[in-house]
């Protein structure tokens, strides 16, 4: 679209703006238009053996956002590749496929197989969902663990961009930027869900099952502006690597925010679930700001407010 | 059923033919197929046990008939064989064979051109040239011409007269090779059904064969091969078939005995054989366009089932018109015919006339490109049988067109004639059968004056004296003279609004007195459903015992058919008031008071009430304490329920009933229904009212395609951030799912929701444009509902919807609703729903405790503090939905019954207020009240499904958030998503949490 076209490590998109993982489904597409205004769909988070998923409630809703803790829920890499690619090949837009494991081979298994699929434009290393027990979190939270994943990653999926999405749930989130970047990764997708926690007083128990979940929606916007400043003016500037601006964009004005924090490419998922047309008001509206301000493209905005 | 190839009239493959017979008759019962063609219809009748009538115009056809419906006599098929494929080939010989003028061999006649009647020219094929030929007639081209009409007429020769138009009597050889495969593959099938298996299989094979040279060859040469299966053998005079051409404008009659049929004979003209099960069918033949129909008695036909014609495409019009064309009378004088249109109209007057009441048709039509549905339909209406509901039968690839489609259509009652086509014969005869019905009054015989009197003494003296001075048949020959005035168009039907609106009134009255004919007829068959209403356990609890039951049963009898007789006697009058001008006002009536003594001395008097609901008025004290109305006859909606609940009509399922989607057993399973789109919409607010305290109604619109096949328990997904005049605190995050509770249509009869199962698309776009109004049952539980309570009117929301999969209609005849709490939401449309499908429908409603409890939710809010008043109104909400409620409990006992909704239902089933079979529960509610739904379930072998609840995020299946546990048949378990797979799964497959 006019003034929006970006490029993501390597990738040309129609807008700035693509769906957040696990959010997304061919559904939205019926119920609103978002393909020209959507550039990228990305997957749901797919493991290399089926996931069940958590027990119920899975879904609490908070002041301002949600808490989830679905647990990585999903039919295992041979039925997405299956029976999802094939439905989502209808899309127009690239295909950006999430993966997540338990163990480092589950990731490089999974990168390898998808790798072999030319549908998938991308592929997104998540390692930062915080409702599993084991594997997610923990990989982005160690840098030297996370530098050897995304290299291996990297080592067989020459071809295609990888994004590393990141966790908020550190102390120093440019550390582990730095460390997926070093590995090789081509994007880095900032942020995942926050932790949090919610309790029923009237059943003095635990709001969801798990426990606890990950927080997203537009409460967690100002961290998201936060983490994205801090990797681009950390590293992400320097290697020239692209930011997905991710967590409670709901309008124009908080993906501008991102992007003006140094996203390249701002991420919707929670907004959604209240408004399936968002991405339409979203694209628009930001162009309508880039007209009022005069501005010829978007791609004059990355990064300005913090130079 | 087995299909006949090649065959013009191919019959429906499928299963559903056969079982549309098994689900609208019984056993014995005389089943009629209007248009039989080859009698494919009429074999599936015998074979499934009932009686058959079949007719049919062509009697090649009914020959192939009798050899399907025959004991298979193997001699006789051989016969047969040789002869059908012989005499083929001799007719095309005969008919087509011509003289090459050029190589001097033998030709084909293609086509021939006339002037006068004499022939000017031929079209001619030889094996010389590859091109068509053209020669004029020469000798022995005119002296054939001339022996046609001599040759010997061989058994079958149709003699349907069939539109014969120029430039269509070419290609005689395909029409041939058509007939004879037909013919042979009837004879194939009945050398199935032989009883010797070494003879079946040698015959198999030669028959086979021979099927197979007749499809390919075209014969032309005048010598055919001769039969080699000892032809000669069999003598002509054997042949039985020589007997059935004698017969074939007769009734012929066939009897079975173990769905064997054991012999023939020809029989009387009338329908004492099969009544009296002397005759299991009869293959009427008919020549002329529909003398057939008026051959059959009125009223004598339980049930019709029929397959139509494939559409009158122009192909199918070269067919027939080559049929014509081969018959040598229509080849030699050019005859016109009747159309498939004339032969459909005749079927439909002969099911309008020979109908049973309460009886069903059910007609078959392959419908490729939607237009014969179409014209059927009209071509129905046309002739005054109007099509209650269609299915569509999926093609067997699952692809949803092409297909066939089955148009349901009650007989003979719900048939009614356009006013400008109402023969008065027919009227006069109707009316004077119903004019016999005497009154019977207190016992003795009584004039139609004194009834008068006694039901209406409110009437003023003139009035008395001049209706006393009536006769019935004086009041029944005056609505036949209104009609006969509409008929003749003496009312001016152009004048205006008043002058269509008496036409309609005079309708309406005349349908009037059918309806109450009809219903009086049938009051002496109908038990009083009091049983359940008084269940045992009542009686128990209020200390009455099983014969005070039946007394009662006994007592109530002769008070409905009191009220059936005085509601007929009202229809009367009403319709004389019309037709004479000066209306007559009904005053109110005298109570009917019946006193009741029980086994335990207590006396009890009931006073019919109007709309037919018995109050308890007097000597109640202590006794049916909570149930101060008996509801046991609801007469308000008599006119749509009575069939339903006729003792023969509605005890068994039907197919019309039962949707298409074979979801019933596969709930969890089920994909969203196909028809199904959901989307966001922007509602326009109708209303938002407060119920009580914690619940709330909310209206919304649908302006335009409203989502016409919603399904019962689906869900809408509503943004709950109304436009508000406070201050908005922060947005919403989530949506909120809120089950339709009702939906309301304007400017349709809400029976168009007969058409809601399966219908094709063009009818849904029609219908579309109707708004709907779809109510929403909430209560207050937190930020969304209490933000959704305070939308105003007229306002908008958004909301996504009809999502989910929704409640499956089973095949079980009683449907028993469980809810808990607001979980009654859903249940209501279930229970709209399952009525109309004619579903017996019990409820058991329970709360934690009276506030809990929604109630009365369209009828005006509850009633306040009134306990009683609450129960009855929760009651009338639900029989105007025509359910029964059976009881209404709260945990701690502060309306209705004291204990859980579980234990009511457990105890139910028990004591058998609930049947033990054909049964399906239906619950929603609380999850730990659904688990013990399950429970019960399980225990008494009894299909269940459950609505659940869960938190949802999407609503559309993006994010799995909202998943339950279920098993799958292998044994592993899988996490469904509620919004998607569900909120209704079977409750057998749910794996309940701890």
């Amino acid at each position: 679209m006019e003034g929006l076209n970006v490029t993501l490590g390597g990738l040309r998109l129609g807008t700035p703006l693509l769906s957040a993982s696990g959010v997304y489904s061919l559904d939205y597409e019926q119920l609103a238009s978002c393909a020209p205004y959507m550039s990228a769909a990305v997957t749901k988070s797919v493991t290399l053996h089926p996931r069940p998923g958590n027990p119920e409630p899975r879904i609490h809703e908070t002041r301002a956002g949600m808490l989830n803790a679905i647990g990585l829920q999903n039919p295992g890499i041979a039925a997405f590749v299956a029976e999802e690619i094939p439905k989502l090949r209808a899309l127009e837009v690239p295909l950006i496929a999430s993966v997540a494991g338990s163990e480092v081979d589950e990731y490089v298994q999974c990168a390898e197989i998808l790798n072999a699929r030319e549908e998938i434009h991308a592929i997104e290393l998540n390692v930062s969902c915080p409702n599993v027990e084991k594997g997610g979190i923990e990989f982005g939270c160690d840098p030297g663990v996370l530098e050897e994943l995304v290299a291996r990653a990297k080592k067989v999926v020459p071809g295609k961009t990888l994004i590393v999405k990141l966790t908020p749930n550190v102390t120093d989130i440019a550390a582990t930027a730095q460390a997926a970047v070093n590995g090789g990764a081509n994007a880095l997708c900032i942020i995942n869900t926050l932790r949090g926690m919610a309790i029923d007083i009237e059943k003095q128990k635990p709001a969801l099952a798990n426990k606890i979940g990950g927080l997203s929606g537009i409460g967690i916007h100002p961290v998201a502006v936060y983490a994205v400043y801090k990797c681009y003016t950390a590293c992400c500037k320097k290697h020239n690597v692209g930011i997905i601006g991710l967590g409670g964009v709901t309008n124009a004005g908080e993906a501008l925010e991102l992007i003006l924090a140094g996203a390249t490419c701002v991420g919707i998922g929670t907004a959604m679930f209240r408004e399936p047309n968002v991405f339409e008001d979203v694209a628009k509206e930001i162009q309508a700001y880039l007209k009022r301000k005069g501005i010829a493209s978007v791609n004059e905005l990355i990064g300005k407010a913090v130079g | 059923m087995s299909r006949i190839p090649y065959h013009p009239a191919e019959r429906p493959v499928s299963a559903a033919f056969t079982d549309c017979i098994r689900n609208c008759s019984k056993e014995r019962d005389i089943l009629l197929d209007p248009l039989s063609e080859c009698g494919m219809g009429a074999f599936e009748f015998l074979r499934l046990g009932r009686r058959a009538v079949a007719i049919e115009r062509d009697p090649v056809n009914a020959f192939f008939a009798g050899v399907l419906l025959r004991p298979a006599s193997l001699p006789l098929l051989q016969w047969a064989f040789e002869d059908v494929r012989e005499a083929c080939r001799e007719e095309l010989s005969a008919l087509f064979a011509t003289h090459c003028p050029k190589c001097g061999r033998p030709g084909t006649i293609a086509a021939v051109d006339r002037e006068n009647g004499k022939l000017i020219r031929i079209d001619y094929s030889c094996n010389c040239s590859n091109k068509p030929l053209t020669k004029k007639p020469d000798a022995a081209d005119r002296s054939a011409e001339e022996a046609i009409p001599r040759l010997e007429t061989p058994y079958w020769h149709p003699v349907l007269q069939l539109p014969a138009a120029e430039g269509i009597r070419r290609y005689p050889s395909d029409f041939m090779n058509r007939r004879t495969a037909a013919a042979l593959s009837i004879i194939l099938h009945a050398v199935e059904n032989l009883a010797e298996t070494s003879a079946r299989d040698v015959l198999r094979a030669v028959f086979a064969s021979a099927l197979e040279t007749e499809k390919n060859s075209e014969p032309r040469s005048r010598t055919g091969p001769a039969g080699k299966h000892g032809r000669a053998a069999i003598q002509r005079e054997e042949n039985p078939w020589r007997v059935f051409e004698a017969g074939y404008q007769k009734w012929y009659a066939l009897k079975t005995e173990s769905n064997r049929v054991l012999k023939d004979s020809a029989v009387g003209h009338s329908f004492s054989d099969l009544e009296a099960g002397r005759a299991d069918a009869l293959i009427l033949v008919g020549t002329g366009p529909a003398p057939e129909a008026d051959g059959l008695c009125e009223g004598s036909i339980d049930g019709m089932v029929c397959s139509v014609p494939p559409s009158r495409s122009s192909h199918d019009n070269r067919l027939f018109a080559i049929q014509a064309a081969w018959l040598r009378k229509a080849w030699t004088e050019g005859a016109h015919g009747a159309t498939v249109d004339a032969r459909i109209s005749s079927a439909a007057h002969a099911l309008r006339r020979s109908g049973k009441a309460g009886s069903s048709a059910h007609i078959f039509i392959r419908d490729d490109t939607n237009t014969g549905l179409h014209d059927l339909l009209n071509l129905l209406k046309k002739n005054g049988v109007r099509a209650e509901r269609v299915t569509h039968l999926p093609a067997a690839d699952g692809s949803r067109r092409p297909g066939w489609y089955c148009v349901h259509a009650p007989l003979h009652r719900h048939s009614h004639l356009p006013a400008e086509r109402i023969p008065e014969a027919a009227l006069r005869n109707k009316l004077a059968a119903a004019a016999k019905v005497r009154f019977r009054l207190h016992g003795t015989k009584t004039t139609s004056g004194k009834i008068l009197h006694a039901f209406y003494p409110q009437l003023d003296e003139t009035e008395i004296a001049s209706v006393a001075k009536l006769s019935i048949e004086d009041l029944l020959a005056g609505a036949v003279e209104s009609f006969a005035r509409i008929k003749n168009g003496r009312l001016r039907m152009r004048k205006g609004k008043s002058a269509t609106a008496g036409k309609r009134t005079a309708l309406q009255a005349w349908r009037h007195i059918a309806l109450d004919g009809e219903a009086l007829a049938a009051g002496d068959r109908d038990t009083i459903r009091l049983a359940r209403a008084l269940t045992l356990r009542r009686l128990e609890r209020e200390g009455l015992t099983a014969e005070d039951a039946d007394a009662l049963r006994g007592m109530l009898r002769p008070v409905e058919i009191e009220h059936r007789r005085r509601e007929f006697a009202a229809g009367l009058l009403r319709a004389w008031g019309k037709v004479r001008g000066h209306p007559i006002r009904i005053s109110k009536k005298p109570a009917i008071t019946i006193i009741w003594k029980t086994a335990k001395n207590r006396t009890v008097e009931f006073t019919l009430g109007k709309n037919g609901i018995l109050v308890a008025s007097r000597g109640t004290e202590g006794l049916l304490s909570t149930w101060g109305t008996i509801s046991y006859l609801n007469l308000e909606r008599r006119s749509v329920n009575w069939r339903r609940n006729h003792p023969r009509l509605g005890k068994k399922p039907s197919a019309e009933r039962i949707p298409l989607e074979d979801s019933a057993a596969t709930g969890a399973e089920a994909e969203p229904h196909a028809g199904i789109s959901a989307a966001d919409r922007e509602l326009k607010v109708i209303q938002n009212k407060k119920i009580c305290d914690r619940h709330f109604l909310l209206t919304l619109e649908l302006p335009k395609h409203p989502a016409l096949d919603f399904r019962p328990g689906q869900f809408f997904h509503i943004l709950c951030d109304p436009q508000t005049r406070e201050k908005r605190t922060y947005p919403l995050t989530l949506r909120r799912p809120l089950s339709i509770h009702r939906v309301r249509y304007s400017g349709f009869d809400p029976a168009a929701l007969a058409w809601t199962e399966d219908i094709p698309d063009e009818i849904r776009l029609a219908l579309a444009d109707h708004p709907a109004q779809i109510d929403f049952l909430y209560r207050l539980v937190g930020e969304g509902t209490e933000r959704l309570s305070r939308a105003r009117k007229g306002t908008f929301l958004k909301a996504i919807g009809p999502c989910g999969n929704g409640f499956t209609i089973g095949e079980e005849h009683t449907a028993v609703i469980v809810a808990g709490g607001i979980g009654i939401a859903p249940l209501a449309a279930l229970a709209e729903r399952l009525r109309f499908y004619g579903k017996e429908v019990l409820v058991y409603i329970g709360a934690v405790e009276k506030e809990m409890l929604t109630l009365a939710v369209t009828r005006g809010g509850c009633p306040g503090d009134d306990d009683r008043g609450m129960l009855n109104a929760v009651e009338q909400e639900f029989r105007g939905i025509g359910a029964q409620i059976l009881t209404v409990c709260t945990d701690d006992g502060s309306l209705g019954e004291k204990g859980l909704v579980t234990e009511m239902l457990e105890r139910g089933i028990r004591d058998g207020c609930v049947p033990r079979e054909s049964v399906r529960l239906y619950a929603c509610g609380p999850a730990g009240m659904l688990r013990a739904v399950a429970g019960i379930a399980e225990r008494h072998s009894l299909p269940c499904e459950v609505s659940l609840e869960e938190r949802m995020a999407c609503g559309i299946g993006a994010c799995h958030g909202c998943t339950v546990t279920v098993a799958l048949p292998d044994g592993t378990r899988q996490k469904k998503r509620v919004c998607r797979e569900g909120p209704v799964f079977q409750a057998r497959d749910i794996v309940w949490k701890d």
